[in-house]
């Protein structure tokens, strides 16, 4: 399948009404419809509609049980919120990019960018909770 | 408040926003349901938007669709793709580019406000 196949796809969920409405009312139907199948498995699928006037924040899952909350998050410098470029290419800040262990991504679209801090510390339990504390800005 | 965010093994919240959001949601479920969530951590979202809270689920994967628009011509060459995703214990913000100013200063309200007041 083509990424063609998957552009258009994202360009008639802006434009058709009736698309739209059907995957916001049942998301791993209206995939399956348009592309044909999903993957199977035990899964529930989510949209989050980008609009205009809202700005979400998506919650990291909480920790399961007998997991001790993270007592502090390792923070890398500089602000990601400004690292992504139209272009794709990640315009990282020079502070990010001096920081051992953190790391700047883009998504194709070249709006999307991830900030991963160093190692996270040892909880009291002895588990890492690797990127609890990185934060991603998805933009359009 | 003394040192940087953080040194405090009992400063939860201090100093990012996303970080003392994440333990308000963990805390208090209720929240995503509430439209003032940001204001129990005195922040003030801007009039004219909307603050939308999404706690991840583990058996979840999450699609963002862009925003819907009455004219295609005009996007019709805008493609801003994101595939299915789980960020597992990533905090993820999604806005458009306009509201990118809002939420930095609200970033930076939360900042100043844990600098004069404490979390």
């Amino acid at each position: 399948m083509s990424g063609d196949r998957f552009a258009e796809h994202y360009r008639l969920l802006s434009t058709d009404p009736q698309m739209r409405a059907e995957l916001l009312a049942d998301p791993k139907a209206a995939l399956a419809a348009y592309f044909g199948a999903v993957v199977e498995g035990e899964y529930r699928v989510e949209v989050i509609e980008k609009r205009p006037d809202t700005i979400t924040a998506v919650i990291p899952t909480p920790p399961g049980p007998g997991v001790d909350r993270p007592r502090a998050w390792p923070r890398c410098p500089g602000e990601a919120t400004t690292c992504c470029t139209r272009a794709g290419s990640a315009a990282i800040s020079s502070q990010v990019r001096r920081s051992p262990g953190c790391s700047v991504t883009c998504a194709r679209s070249g709006r999307a960018v991830a900030a991963r801090p160093p190692a996270p510390p040892t909880m009291a339990d002895g588990a890492d909770h690797d990127e609890n504390r990185a934060f991603t800005v998805l933009v359009s | 408040m003394t040192g940087e965010p953080g040194d405090n093994p009992n400063d939860l919240g201090a100093g990012d926003i996303e970080q003392a959001l994440t333990m308000l949601a963990w805390g208090d479920p209720s929240v995503v349901e509430d439209p003032a969530a940001l204001s129990q951590l005195g922040v003030d979202v801007p009039a004219g938007l909307r603050f939308d809270v999404r706690v991840q689920r583990p058996d979840t994967l999450y699609l963002v669709i862009p925003s819907a628009y009455s004219d295609d011509g005009e996007h019709e060459g805008v493609v801003n793709q994101m595939d299915l995703w789980r960020s597992g214990d990533q905090f993820v913000w999604i806005m458009p580019q306009d509201a990118k100013v809002a939420l930095l200063q609200m970033r930076e309200q939360y900042r100043n406000r844990v600098a004069e007041e404490g979390p």
